[in-house]
């Protein structure tokens, strides 16, 4: 198994490295390559199992979209093909269609999702966030300049029960295409959601996934999620 | 118009200051809110004094600002500074008011102020200093400050362009800072303990800001604090004007070189980041005129506030109560590398660095843990960390995946229970705690000192 873990020295803004990291705790056996913003990614000319980006700052959102452009049909052929793409923060941003700066100015994106993303610099949305996906809560926290809107009905990711979805007022949160998945909930996301880690071992094909320190992480869990269903501030 | 409100804010200000006092409350925020309410434009119109120094940066601004203007005082100046941190411009405000008098004609020589970076845009247009330190740059608190260059941007739009700056040359996040401006740059030359590649989990500037390239390093202190260049296109770090050449902590000194000449000055606290903040305020008193024999009998009377750091004894056992501010992965990571490394001998740990406020009524983002190198307290001689407040488990979990053994991990939600399970035959303990949780700390600290004691055998206050 191949895991890519896409220019971490500038996706790793919020804790983000913490998630392949932990991955590779719960995957030992699995080769993962680390791609440095200098370079090619490999997902360009090998075959990868997954792609992992995290949180990035605005300049190197654009710096990323730069590097890619030209590539959209490989990455769109990996994501038919089932490959697992991860994008924590504002990193999925990059596969909309543009991303409008706060003067108005819009950033060609890459246009592999039809959505976009809108600057809201220097106002900053922080929220926790309780949701779902399927059966399982997802929780977390976002923090962001940005929101993302026109996600369409079938790329939409986690429904939301509190706190900030793609936008304020939203009810789903990020988007999912096939196997991508991508969220503005930051940082350890995976550590955050057991149940969601254990989903993402299965469909690279791991049968009966078993998590690192899996006792542990179940308990953080279990005591956050009663939390965040609590009457507690999320904004 | 303008003016009379002026003078009903100044003097409102003036009046709520006294209030507070007389009830006996800090005021060094209320007066300033009071001015700004009745007069937005308050920092613009108050009359500066004729010097306005100000210190900024992610780390270290508030001792920085506290040398500085201690310098000043002692040297005979009459000094107005935002002390104990309250470093936005409700705060400046305030040091405002103190530094005019009823008809808001300065009555000191020097205005010397912290200020907060991401509240520099309300600030630093309107107060003009003429001089600016900033310490460096480097990740903080998520929800107020994002990321680096976000700072970086706000201080490079708002600090006037004819401030002077002190920069710190060993900084490349800090040191690119509005190219056009008159500065000068301090560093640290090479040290011993200095390596080449990070050997911390953040590095907030590894990339050529050129050409994308990794960037190499003469010299790396922690983080992105070194001396770096790129291999490809030949990108590097500024020279230092101010450089320290040596670090004598056998006889508590450092020797600073400028334009040929070097002078020594008492070490005010061994801590390298605390070096750095005493070189950047050296390197402001020698940039305003202050004679170098006045700023070394003055640093050797000066010592780090005793908020982030103090001594005592518990029974037999000695304990270090020192702030690891929380949501600072970087301040953190310098307190765990200082208890994890700094010397031989078996310690416990005692970490409660949760964000005493979002405990309350909200759940705090604990991302930050995974940047902070918790990794330091993966030792031999660390044999127990013991976790305490609501975020304990998320803790845990950190401390494992840093490759801790789960025995040498006591987790217990309840600071003053876990004080009475943990182990206390310790010579050492480290008490660890955010600023917010200062005082709960200092709870504990107490228990501590009576339950060792009895543990010990030994009178409370006693040493064994």
């Amino acid at each position: 198994m191949k895991i890519e873990v896409l220019y971490p020295e500038i996706c790793c803004l919020f804790g983000d490295k913490a998630n392949m990291r932990y991955f590779q705790l719960c995957l030992p056996d699995a080769e993962f390559i680390t791609t440095p913003v200098s370079e090619q990614p490999r997902f360009l000319t090998e075959d990868v199992d997954m792609v992992y980006f995290g949180s990035c700052s605005e300049s190197n959102q654009e710096k990323i979209i730069s590097r890619l452009k030209g590539y959209e049909n490989r990455i769109k052929e990996l994501i038919d093909k089932g490959v697992v793409f991860l994008m924590t923060g504002n990193s999925f941003e990059i596969m909309g269609n543009y991303i409008e700066k706060t003067d108005g100015e819009k950033i060609e994106a890459l246009g592999i999702m039809d959505f976009y993303a809108k600057r809201t610099i220097p106002k900053r949305y922080n929220s926790l966030f309780l949701g779902k996906f399927g059966d399982m809560d997802i929780v977390g926290y976002t923090s962001r300049f940005s929101h993302t809107y026109d996600v369409k009905d079938g790329d939409k990711f986690i429904t939301v029960k509190k706190g900030f979805g793609s936008f304020a007022e939203s009810k789903n949160e990020g988007v999912r295409r096939n196997n991508l998945f991508g969220t503005y909930l930051l940082g350890p996301f995976l550590i955050q959601n057991p149940d969601f880690t254990a989903y993402l071992l299965s469909l690279l094909g791991v049968e009966k996934p078993q998590l690192a320190f899996e006792e542990d992480i179940r308990k953080a869990y279990s005591i956050r999620l009663e939390e965040f269903n609590r009457d507690i501030v999320f904004e | 118009m303008g003016k009379i409100r002026y003078f009903i804010a100044l003097w409102a200000s003036k009046c709520a200051y006294v209030l507070l006092r007389l009830l006996k409350r800090n005021a060094t925020m209320f007066p300033g809110r009071v001015a700004l309410i009745i007069c937005p434009d308050y920092l613009n119109r108050t009359r500066k004094s004729p010097n306005v120094l100000c210190v900024t940066g992610t780390n270290g601004k508030t001792t920085t600002t506290n040398m500085v203007a201690d310098i000043l005082s002692n040297s005979g100046m009459r000094v107005v500074s935002n002390r104990y941190g309250s470093n936005i411009n409700t705060g400046v405000a305030t040091a405002l008011t103190h530094s005019v008098n009823v008809f808001g004609k300065p009555k000191i020589d020097a205005l010397v102020l912290e200020v907060d970076e991401r509240f520099s845009r309300l600030i630093l247009p309107f107060i003009k200093p003429d001089y600016l330190i900033c310490t460096n740059l480097f990740r903080d608190s998520i929800k107020r400050n994002a990321h680096p260059e976000y700072i970086f941007s706000i201080l490079d739009t708002y600090v006037p362009k004819s401030t002077k700056l002190i920069l710190n040359a060993d900084c490349l996040q800090s040191s690119q800072l509005l190219k056009d401006n008159e500065r000068v740059y301090f560093g640290i030359d090479k040290l011993d303990t200095d390596v080449t590649e990070c050997i911390n989990l953040i590095n907030d500037f590894s990339v050529c800001p050129v050409c994308n390239e990794k960037l190499s390093y003469n010299y790396l202190r922690y983080h992105h604090i070194g001396n770096a260049y790129c291999p490809k296109c030949g990108f590097k770090s500024f020279e230092a004007d101010y450089r320290l050449t040596k670090i004598d902590y056998e006889n508590n000194c450092i020797t600073v070189l400028n334009k040929g000449i070097e002078a020594t000055y008492p070490m005010v606290n061994r801590a390298l980041y605390n070096i750095y903040n005493e070189l950047a305020a050296i390197t402001l008193m020698s940039e305003f005129g202050v004679d170098a024999d006045k700023v070394k009998e003055y640093m050797a009377k000066i010592s780090v506030t005793q908020t982030r750091y103090n001594e005592t004894r518990a029974g037999r056992t000695e304990v270090i109560r020192t702030m690891a501010k929380g949501q600072n992965s970087v301040s953190c990571s310098r307190t765990l590398d200082f208890v994890g490394n700094s010397e031989k001998g078996a310690r416990t740990v005692f970490i409660m660095i949760d964000d005493l406020f979002e405990r309350k009524d909200s759940s705090e983002f604990i991302g930050w843990i995974y940047d902070a190198d918790f990794e330091f307290l993966n030792t031999e001689d660390v044999k127990q960390i013991v976790l305490a407040g609501p975020r304990c488990f998320d803790y845990k979990l950190r401390l494992l995946i840093a490759g801790v053994p789960e025995d040498r991990i006591l987790c217990q939600e309840d600071e003053f229970k876990a004080v009475d399970m943990m182990d206390k035959d310790i010579d050492k303990l480290y008490l660890l705690h955010d600023t917010s949780t200062y005082d709960l700390a200092r709870q504990v600290e107490e228990k501590i000192k009576t339950v060792f004691a009895a543990a010990h055998g030994v009178k409370e206050g006693e040493d064994k």
